[in-house]
């Protein structure tokens, strides 16, 4: 039997097709349903409904033949189909086991234990001013049409530094641990992607190594939602994310020797607010031995990533969107790493 | 490609308009009844119109605690400032000692408002006729209701607007007003205070919209936030129907033009509307070239264009006569019927 879960966002939704057990398709349809566009047209549930009609007949499955699974955020939309199982991403992320999961969307930052919840027009200086189309109305836009995407770097900028204010200054990860960073704001095709790793950067609070994974197609919550309804059919969802690299905060300078085994060891130097990447994926894992003042000596391994090790070396509390100089390098070294990819 | 379909003119084949008298009233219509827009459904008798007067008012000749007056004679003095009777009426002293000058009741006739049947009557109080409207969709709104004349301003400059306000229409008290590609906070609170019952317009910047908000002002927005123009077929649509009585209903963001059954079948084949009753319109399409599409992208937020060819994750759209195409990120628009 054919099985549909669907994820609805608050700017997009997205699907997990298995038409048999072995084969899994992910897709996405960057649109949601608001009053303003359709309210004229249908309501909620009707529109969801025919998303949903639309992408199984589509790939030729047959509603009687189907298992429909629905999870969203803030709460799964009602549809006119007969649903198998319907949760929360709230209790999803509750509920997660091993790898850390961190949502974050448009409206909320989301982890185990944490939840902080932005709204758009919530600021004093949120008001409209004379310029055309300025910062402030495109926001505002926003709203109306949530699922656009801002038309420029500093709009995107602006829009992640007002969500990574709310997250508690007290807020820390635990070092050592898995984190699949995932959400709408990871799925939506935005105009420039080294913006991601910029968020990622800042939304990863605390001292220590992280071992970093970005979940594009919201695969978390969608195969969180299948495991929960039959564990059989997903038993390890490690394997979907891309694992983007080892992210290592030291909160000050730091030393570290890389040795890959292969003999040629490298010895980088890096002073404090600096964001550097080291380029590294191998099947072998290397030897990393990171000395800073924060962190004492640590010995770990890692495989790497995509991007490779990343090493911040910002104070605790700094945050990059406030520094220009930093953050323009920062972009122009992961828009570097993420060409030659 | 999937993308959804927007239709910013529905034609509604059934709906229920429900109108209410100020205070309890006697009707003249009965259950099955049908009205047109002129038609009286009954009558009641209130005083229609109250000034309240300022802080510093001394009435000129009253000894108990009201007294009535004729249209033009004198009720009393502000400062230097002579205040005369607008109509006839009653000058009330309150509790706090400050006046109010309350017109004498009149009788006042409900009309329907809309070609329709009524269904049913509640009490002395409202009717519930059953009709057919076409409904313009908002992209923003204030949640209230309210009802009016629908007058339609011919998108303006800022300069004129006010001055239209205060002189070109006589009286816009109790009249919905479209005001324009874009309206200042400045021309909104002047609609505000004169008593316009709602104002739409293409857009305007968050500051206006709060105000609306905060005052529980009927305030609508076509295009969205910024200097963006109504779209053509909603600025033609509107100013066809000008001086209709139309209903603005926030809580579900639409603009509801009541229309004459006959007029939805004529104008179907004309402009193609989408009726939501007849057929069942598909909410998502694959975007094809040719078809009509609104960017939700700078610098043409807003805009309509047609789409000339599509690519992977992007179209690349044509607008007005410009045979230069520009590409539009999905999912950054949608497409129009």
């Amino acid at each position: 039997m054919a099985l549909i879960t669907a994820h609805f966002d608050v700017s997009g939704i997205d699907f997990l097709i298995k038409k048999t057990k072995k084969n899994t398709e992910f897709f996405n349809f960057p649109y949601v349903y608001t009053k303003g566009i359709f309210g004229n047209q249908c309501d909620q549930k009707q529109f969801y409904s025919n998303i949903v009609e639309k992408v199984m007949s589509d790939r030729e499955i047959k509603n009687p033949s189907c298992d429909v699974l629905t999870c969203g955020f803030p709460d799964s939309p009602e549809l006119n189909l007969k649903t198998k199982y319907s949760v929360k991403t709230l209790d999803l992320i509750e509920s997660s086991e091993g790898i850390v999961p961190v949502f974050i969307n448009n409206k909320v930052f989301l982890t185990k234990g944490m939840m902080c919840s932005y709204e758009l027009d919530e600021d004093e200086d949120f008001l409209g001013n004379e310029n055309d189309l300025g910062e402030f109305d495109q926001i505002a836009n926003l709203n109306a049409y949530p699922q656009t995407t801002p038309d420029d770097l500093s709009s995107q900028v602006s829009l992640d530094s007002k969500i990574c204010e709310k997250i508690p200054e007290r807020f820390r990860f635990e070092s050592g641990r898995k984190i699949v960073f995932t959400g709408g704001r990871f799925t939506q095709k935005i105009l420039n992607p080294e913006l991601n790793y910029i968020l990622i950067l800042e939304a990863l609070r605390g001292l220590g190594v992280f071992n970093v994974y970005l979940d594009s197609s919201n695969a978390y919550s969608l195969l969180r939602t299948v495991q929960m309804y039959d564990r059989s059919l997903v038993p390890d969802i490690e394997s979907f994310f891309d694992t983007s690299g080892f992210f290592i905060r030291t909160g000050g300078s730091c030393e570290c020797l890389i040795n890959n085994g292969l003999g040629d060891d490298k010895f980088i130097e890096i002073e404090d607010n600096k964001v550097f990447i080291y380029p590294f994926r191998s099947d072998t894992p290397a030897r990393l031995s990171i000395k800073s003042r924060e962190l004492g000596t640590i010995d770990v391994h890692t495989n790497g990533g995509s991007l490779g090790i990343v090493f911040d070396t910002r104070a605790p509390g700094d945050s990059i969107y406030d520094d220009v100089k930093l953050l323009n390098e920062s972009v122009k070294q992961f828009e570097n790493v993420l060409k030659d990819r | 490609m999937l993308v959804p379909v927007a239709r910013k003119i529905m034609d509604n084949r059934k709906c229920f308009i429900e109108r209410v008298f100020p205070v309890e009233g006697v009707w003249d219509v009965k259950i099955g009844d049908f009205v047109e827009p002129f038609s009286r459904l009954g009558s009641c008798v209130f005083s229609q119109n109250k000034m309240t007067l300022p802080s510093d008012f001394k009435p000129r000749d009253i000894k108990g605690t009201e007294k009535f007056f004729y249209v033009d004679t004198l009720l009393g003095n502000v400062k230097k400032e002579k205040i005369f009777a607008p109509y006839d009426g009653t000058l009330k002293k309150l509790e706090d000692k400050k006046y109010v000058y309350e017109e004498n009741p009149r009788k006042y006739f409900l009309l329907s408002g809309v070609w329709g049947t009524v269904k049913s009557l509640y009490g002395k109080s409202s009717a519930l006729i059953e009709t057919q409207s076409k409904d313009i969709s908002f992209t923003y709104s204030t949640e209230f209701h309210s009802s009016g004349e629908l007058v339609v301003f011919p998108n303006p400059s800022d300069i004129l607007k006010k001055s239209y306000l205060e002189n070109f229409v006589k009286g816009i008290k109790g009249k919905i007003i479209y005001i324009g590609n874009h309206v200042g906070l400045e021309v909104v609170k002047r609609a505000y205070e004169l008593g316009a019952s709602a104002v739409i317009v293409g857009s305007c910047h968050t500051d206006v919209f709060n105000f609306a908000n905060n005052n529980g002002f009927s305030f609508g927005v076509f295009s969205g936030f910024g200097n963006i123009r109504t779209p053509e077929e909603i600025y033609k649509y509107l100013s066809s129907v000008s001086y209709r009585y139309v209903f603005f209903e926030g809580a579900k963001n639409i603009l509801r033009i009541p229309v004459r059954e006959e007029d939805m079948k004529i104008l179907n084949k004309k402009e193609k509307i989408t009726d939501i009753n007849i057929i069942n319109p598909e909410y998502v399409k694959n975007v094809e070239p040719g078809m009509r599409v609104q960017a939700l992208q700078r610098p043409y937020f807003g805009w309509f264009g047609v789409v000339d060819r599509v690519s992977e994750f992007s179209i690349f759209v044509k607008f007005g006569s410009d045979e230069r195409t520009v590409e539009i990120r999905l999912p950054n628009f949608l497409i129009i019927e």
